[in-house]
């Protein structure tokens, strides 16, 4: 269906033939325009002084007093440093561990063997945050089985629910745990994508395993690598919300509020509409802004970006 | 196999072996307690500070906890959302990615280039959650199931593996008179089984461990799902409806715990080989 003279009649009568395409697209299309675009556009009630019954529209200016409050209060840093450093501990450590399982999984001969420890290996990923935050408690807690077992060992009992010391590497931790295993699986499929004759030809180099993993496996999946990575970016502050609003309580809030659990705080429960938007805009712009500096960083590299 | 495996190599294959074993039984260690525990008859778990191995079973607490009111209630919830949610979302997901597969689509870099811009930007929460009031979605299913329901990542899954089919077979059905809806009906998701499977997966298990958009968006406690529920419980011992279960309260939160995961984890034998050849076709070609 091409057609050669591009006159607007043509284009019509084209759209015209193709027009159960536009009816399929419709409901998607509005529902990408109800839930992502118009909550885009709510934004603008960051610089208002929204209230429900007002409404967007009549709600009054209030021009950039929320930004002002926020970048003074001083909950500004502690959420921005509580926000980064999760990030950034997620980013370096909980990053390279699926790509590290996906290599040593495929060291492994007995398929078997490989296949059940892909298997138990995967089910973390297939329960809910609340359920993780329930195994801990079962392991946790003062009568917890951990903090069971040692105290009939004698040593000191731990509440990484409680500490906030212990807090963030909680965290980490129970994000390698859980999404290890399941974000492998793609790493795994890029490494069955690289060409054999590529190991054929390193082995008759007198490639050792080692070798082998590091010229041929590493550099074959370079280009996945980056790409996750890169959509990794784009929820780059998003840390993981669900998981830490689970975590918070009173005593560990001033290392483990986020930005998103702030916004949530203040916004939804404490109705202060217009102050939580004005923090969620500024994270979302942030957070572009991180995603576009990357891709051009990686685009100078001689990598392709996302776009 | 290894004629001249160095002893480096060889003890590094053990080393795997272990490394990744462990890795194994850590994942599933803590739900081996979570069962162990909540299948054990009340008495025995009273009598005993340390559970490491089965002593005695008995379904009694499953018993007390399904005779409560808001957990059972909360059980047909999440089964309710799950199964009619994976059917609006694989009809969302289809009709949106397969007239993008067209190529000559007039619009289609447009509509795609707006379905991307949702992967890095976003309104966040409060926006969200005032548009639902506006919409008048506050308190329905739908607030929970629809913001969820088509995200860039999908949309591409399934657009990417739509375009794998030859426009040929697509053409000559075309020339036959065929419109587009009994094209993709009859030629095109037949052979999308495998993705489709797939994605039933993901979605119901997704929908089925959600917390925070139910929470959000559903004020009656008597629609909440389970996970809901069980929040609730592990952080202030009740569930919100007052009653009182008479068991050790450590035993009711594994309980609970177990009974909000387990559909998900007896299902799972039975999904493991549709999601790995799904999601590696998928992100192939995506």
């Amino acid at each position: 269906m091409k057609t050669i003279r591009i006159s607007p009649g043509s284009r019509i009568s084209q759209m015209y033939k193709q027009r159960s395409f536009y009816l399929m697209l419709v409901p998607g299309v509005l529902v990408f325009i109800a839930f992502k675009y118009l909550p885009m556009f709510g934004l603008i009630t960051a610089f208002q002084d929204y209230q429900p019954v007002k409404g967007v529209w009549h709600s009054n200016w209030a021009g950039i007093e929320h930004f002002t409050r926020f970048f003074t209060e001083p909950t500004f840093w502690r959420l921005t440093k509580n926000t980064f450093s999760i990030a950034i501990l997620s980013t370096v450590f909980f990053f390279p561990i699926p790509i590290m399982l996906a290599v040593l999984l495929n060291e492994i001969r007995i398929s078997s063997v490989k296949r059940i420890i892909q298997s138990f290996v995967y089910i973390p990923h297939f329960v809910s945050w609340v359920v993780v935050y329930g195994l801990l408690f079962a392991l946790f807690t003062s009568d917890g089985l951990v903090n069971l077992i040692l105290e009939h060992f004698g040593w000191r009992p731990v509440s990484p629910l409680t500490n906030p010391g212990l807090f963030k590497v909680m965290i980490i931790l129970e994000q390698i745990w859980k999404e290890s295993g399941w974000n492998s699986i793609i790493i795994l499929a890029a490494i069955t994508g690289i060409d054999p004759g590529l190991y054929q030809a390193a082995e008759v180099d007198g490639a050792g395993r080692f070798r082998k993993i590091w010229h041929v496996t590493l550099p074959g999946i370079m280009g996945t690598v980056i790409i996750l990575f890169l959509l990794r970016l784009g929820s780059f502050l998003d840390t993981g919300f669900e998981q830490i609003l689970l975590h918070l309580n009173a005593l560990n809030r001033n290392v483990g509020e986020v930005y998103d659990t702030f916004v949530y705080q203040y916004g939804v429960l404490s109705g202060q509409f217009s102050y939580a938007t004005t923090v969620g805009l500024f994270k979302s712009v942030v957070g572009l802004a991180i995603v576009m500096v990357t891709n051009r960083i990686v685009n100078r590299m001689g990598q392709e970006g996302l776009y | 196999m290894m004629k001249q495996e160095s002893v480096l190599s060889r003890s590094f294959a053990i080393f795997n072996y272990a490394l990744l074993g462990l890795m194994a039984l850590l994942a599933i260690l803590p739900f081996y307690y979570i069962i162990l525990v909540s299948f054990t008859p009340i008495s025995v778990y009273n009598a005993n500070t340390i559970m490491l191995y089965p002593k005695g079973f008995s379904v009694e607490g499953f018993l007390h906890i399904l005779q409560s009111k808001s957990i059972p209630r909360s059980l047909l919830n999440s089964v309710w959302l799950s199964v009619s949610g994976v059917f609006l979302y694989l009809a969302l997901n289809i009709l949106t990615a397969y007239p993008l597969a067209e190529k000559s689509l007039i619009g289609r870099k447009q509509i795609q280039l707006m379905i991307t811009f949702t992967m890095i930007f976003s309104g966040g929460i409060v926006p969200l959650f005032i548009v639902v009031h506006l919409l008048g979605l506050y308190n329905s299913w739908w607030a929970v199931l629809l913001p969820g329901a088509v995200s860039a990542w999908s949309v591409i899954i399934f657009r990417s593996f739509f375009a794998t089919i030859s426009d040929e077979m697509k053409e000559s059905a075309r020339i036959d008179g065929s419109g587009e809806w009994r094209i993709l009906a009859s030629i095109v998701l037949p052979v999308c089984k495998p993705l489709i499977a797939t994605f039933v997966v993901l979605f119901s298990v997704s929908i089925w461990n959600a917390y925070f958009t139910p929470l959000l968006f559903l004020d009656d406690i008597k629609k909440w799902p389970i996970q809901v529920i069980l929040q609730q419980m592990l952080a202030t011992n009740d569930d919100g409806s007052g009653e009182i279960i008479a068991m050790p309260s450590e035993m009711l939160k594994m309980s609970v715990t177990v009974v909000a995961t387990v559909p998900i984890l007896a299902i799972y034998p039975f999904m493991q080989k549709y999601f790995t050849q799904g999601l590696m076709i998928g992100s192939v070609k995506g």
